[in-house]
């Protein structure tokens, strides 16, 4: 049966390359940018760092200046952070969209793209020309132009080069790629965002796809290879009607893992396991893969699994997770927009990794432990009371900015319990504008909110 | 069985649209912070709910509902104890989110009441409904109206409730609400009746062309001149007096939620009230009777004005004075009206140019109203009420224009009689 499975979903493959690369040959008329893309399924072509650091060189090449101002934007934190699982048209990207690119420059991007997301068929690259098909698809069925391939955005945080720290993100409604590199190694291939709709299989340009039914299969297969001991023991007993880590929750791991802990699995268990994490991690190039493969292996025994609703991942709410010490995935089941009722929504993360790593310029371990951040009332009068939402023991600075981020004044300085703390201070002294604020815990800041004196 | 397919594809796209997608919103805790208690309206996706809930929402479940709620909502006060919370209905609606579309919610409405010597300005609220279910979930907490801060018409924003990921836990949220007074209170209501007022188009054009005829002397028929400065100043007081009793007694009767009419009929007969006035002004159909007219019409006009004061969910004490300052608001805003644009009418009353100023003035404003009228019974807006809408910000360009040629033709023009 497995065997029959396989050689159906090689010879589908097969036939929609074949189409593929028909269509790539007479690419001129066609509406959407997308369309002409051959899939490449050959396993033997490994691209190293310098080879993306040449064809990121290359791309920029292709540009005008302006164009590359919109690209080369600074390795920041802020940047980083943008990305959603929205439509950019709901959730604005940064970088240069897709669709504004001529045909030299899109191939040049794209070669780019598909340098940066490995070979292996039905992941990777392969899995991101589906989804930028699916949201042609989606755009074509009743979305309209908010959606389509020509709707993602391709960004240079930092210059791609062999040394120093860059990231290039590729990011739209269902595919956020965010692969940043320090001194020639692919450090972070994290947050990636992977979501579909149409879940079904579809046609687009000629091609069939249904580009997430590899993480399903084998996230289904993990769940079904345990006994109903151990299935009672993965279940969660709460809904999860989304993922809880998506778009810029960063680094708010949960401190005590949930589930079934892997150590207490036959070989073959934990090679479901791995299978499973294999369909994201096989998203990066083939070397980086083998080696964050290899570490979340040696992790194995220490990763849990969990799931909520059923172990089919058909329903509505149904729920998967991974998380070990490294790794940590989420799978969500979630009703359709536009099309089919359901669609999943999943995100691939890493404890240490996300945008290249703890102790990286970008990621504390501290980072996540102010959110929830509001001020009431604003308009401020006189006092405000800031209310937010800390995770541990810190001291809490409150400063506040002027638009053009320059320093105005510090408020409030103190240590403070975790909780959903409320600070009222006095600020009758600032003159009449808009400004803002962060509010800075150990020493690392917030993103800022807006705070408007009357 | 192709036909089939085809039916089922059809109805799919047909239905699409009602479909949902990525999760439904959060959940709104709005509170209204009233003099001895306060009031929280609590908006949650019905499917949210009915998760956490464990059961669908339909009919008469106030007794499990109530339950619900006080297994999973309780606040507490400066000393630790925890206030007597009284649930009070809830109903299901629906609504619209972005990314979203259209959904069913249920809107709950909750009276928390403080113990005695317990400040209500100073609580935390332990909240954790649907969430303890949907992980996921969060509460966004809002202060709908705090009277005595002057807050009410715009909800702003003091927390958020939701699982801390990293521990898991639910934090408690702690509300402090700065001091306010009832002079604040009071004040901010005297502001809300002139804002009311002063972009309230359709009031005050009821006013002008109700006293655009209010310096003239008709026979039954037609209006034959116009009257002595005093006869005039009396008219005009008469007329604006009569207008805010009137409006004062439904303004009132509606405030206290005596009576609670429909607010598009309203609507519509304020639409309609200035243009049987504006017919007035052209040619006098209700002559002597001004008075009676005004008043009557200031019943209807005062109905529209209760309703902003009974979307407050004010209490009784706050009420009163409340009702006093947003009448109080509105005269002033009136008078002021009335101030700016009168001198110009009766230095013009006694020039035939008058007669073009009131037939054209009287002409445009039945327009209005007209156009008004089928808005409001269309719930659709049309070209003349967009552009109304739009050059609205031009009323100072208008009193200008207006006094200039006043001025202009006392000083050019001997006077004659009409």
């Amino acid at each position: 049966m497995k065997i029959l499975f396989h050689s159906i979903l090689i010879l589908t493959l097969g036939i929609f390359s074949f189409f593929g690369a028909k269509n790539y040959s007479s690419n001129k008329s066609k509406t959407s940018v997308f369309n002409n893309q051959s899939i490449v399924s050959n396993a033997t072509t490994v691209f190293s760092t310098q080879e993306i650091v040449d064809l990121a060189t290359a791309f920029k090449a292709t540009l005008s200046a302006s164009q590359i101002t919109s690209l080369q934007l600074s390795y920041t934190l802020t940047n980083a952070r943008t990305w959603s699982n929205l439509p950019a048209s709901m959730s604005p990207r940064l970088g240069i969209k897709m669709g504004t690119l001529n045909a030299t420059q899109l191939a040049a991007a794209k070669a780019l793209v598909q340098a940066m997301t490995g070979t292996p068929i039905g992941e990777g690259y392969n899995e991101v020309q589906g989804l930028w098909a699916a949201d042609d698809y989606l755009s074509a069925n009743g979305g309209g132009t908010n959606y389509g391939a020509g709707n993602f955005y391709i960004a240079f945080f930092g210059t791609p080069a062999m040394t120093g720290t860059f990231e290039i993100q590729m990011t739209g409604h269902h595919r956020t790629v965010a692969n940043t590199y320090i001194n020639g190694n692919l450090v972070g291939a994290t947050p990636s965002f992977v979501a579909t709709e149409p879940y079904a299989s579809f046609t687009s340009g000629g091609n069939t796809y249904q580009p997430m039914l590899e993480e399903k299969t084998a996230l289904v297969a993990m769940l079904a290879g345990l006994t109903s001991t151990q299935l009672a023991t993965a279940h969660l007993a709460t809904t999860y009607s989304d993922i809880i880590l998506g778009p810029q929750d960063d680094w708010i791991f949960p401190t005590t893992k949930v589930g079934l802990q892997a150590s207490t699995l036959t070989t073959s268990q934990k090679q479901l396991i791995l299978d499973a994490i294999a369909t994201y991690v096989d998203d990066v190039d083939d070397t980086s893969a083998a080696a964050f493969m290899a570490q979340y292996t040696a992790e194995i025994d220490d990763t849990f699994i969990a799931y909520s609703g059923t172990a089919t991942l058909n329903n509505q709410n149904d729920y998967i997770r991974i998380d070990g010490p490294g790794v940590w995935i989420e799978y969500s089941t979630q009703n359709g927009i536009i099309l089919s009722p359901k669609h999943p929504h999943s995100v691939w993360r890493d404890h240490r990794k996300d945008y290249g790593g703890t102790g990286a310029p970008l990621s504390n371990q501290n980072f996540s432990m102010v959110s929830r951040i509001v001020n009431f009332p604003n308009p401020v009068v006189e006092n405000t009371t800031f209310t937010f939402n800390l995770t541990q023991n810190a001291t809490i600075k409150i400063t506040i900015y002027d638009l053009n981020g320059r320093f105005v004044s510090a408020p409030y300085k103190n240590s403070l319990e975790p909780g959903n703390n409320s600070i009222t201070v006095d600020l009758s002294d600032l003159s009449s504008g808009t400004y803002l604020y962060s509010i800075e815990a150990n020493g690392i800041k917030s993103s800022s909110n807006k705070l408007i004196k009357k | 069985m192709i036909h089939l397919k085809k039916v089922t594809y059809l109805l799919c796209l047909l239905f699409s649209s009602l479909l949902f997608s990525h999760p439904l919103p959060n959940t709104m805790v709005n509170l209204s912070v009233q003099s001895k208690s306060i009031l929280m309206k609590i908006q949650v996706p019905r499917q949210n709910f009915e998760i956490a809930f464990k059961s669908k929402v339909t009919g008469n479940q106030t007794t499990e509902i109530t339950k619900y709620f006080s297994d999973h909502i309780q606040i507490e006060d400066e000393n630790h104890q925890f206030w007597k919370m009284v649930f009070l209905d809830y109903r299901i609606q629906s609504n619209t989110a972005e990314f979203v579309g259209k959904y069913d919610e249920i809107l709950f409405r909750v009276k928390f009441l403080p113990n005695k010597n317990s400040n209500v300005r100073d609580f935390t609220i332990h909240y954790d409904a649907v969430m303890h279910e949907i992980t996921n979930h969060q509460a966004l907490v809002y202060v709908a109206s705090d009277w005595e801060n002057g807050l009410h018409d715009d909800s702003q924003q003091i927390g958020i409730i939701g699982i801390d990921v990293p521990t898991n836990t639910i934090y408690p949220l702690h509300i402090s609400l700065a001091n306010g007074s009832q002079w604040k209170g009071f004040k901010s209501m005297v502001a809300l009746g002139m804002q009311h007022i002063s972009e309230g188009t359709d009031h005050l054009l009821f006013l002008l062309v109700l006293l655009l005829s209010a310096p003239l002397i008709s026979n039954e028929k037609k209006w034959i001149g116009s009257g002595r400065t005093k006869y005039s100043l009396i008219r005009i007081l008469k007329i604006a007096t009569a207008f805010t009793i009137g409006h004062s007694i439904t303004l009132i009767i509606g405030a206290f939620g005596i009576l609670n009419p429909n607010t598009k009929p309203v609507e519509i007969l304020i639409a309609l009230s200035i243009l049987i006035t504006a017919i007035h002004a052209i040619k006098p159909i209700f002559p002597h009777k001004e008075i009676y007219v005004a008043s009557g019409f200031g019943l209807i006009h005062g109905l529209a004005f209760a309703t902003i004061l009974s979307n407050l969910d004010l209490d009784s004490s706050q009420l009163t004075l409340s009702l006093l300052g947003f009448n109080i608001g509105i005269e002033l805003m009136q008078l002021l009206v009335i101030v700016l644009v009168m001198p110009w009418f009766l230095l013009l009353s006694p020039f035939k140019i008058y007669k073009w100023v009131r037939i054209i003035g009287a002409f445009l404003a039945g327009i209005a109203s007209i156009a008004w009228a089928s808005e409001r019974y269309f719930e659709k807006a049309n070209g003349i009420s967009i552009l109304i809408q739009n050059s609205s910000h031009q009323a100072i360009g208008f009193v200008l224009g207006l006094a200039c040629l006043a001025i202009f033709f006392r000083i050019i023009t001997p006077k004659s009689g009409y």
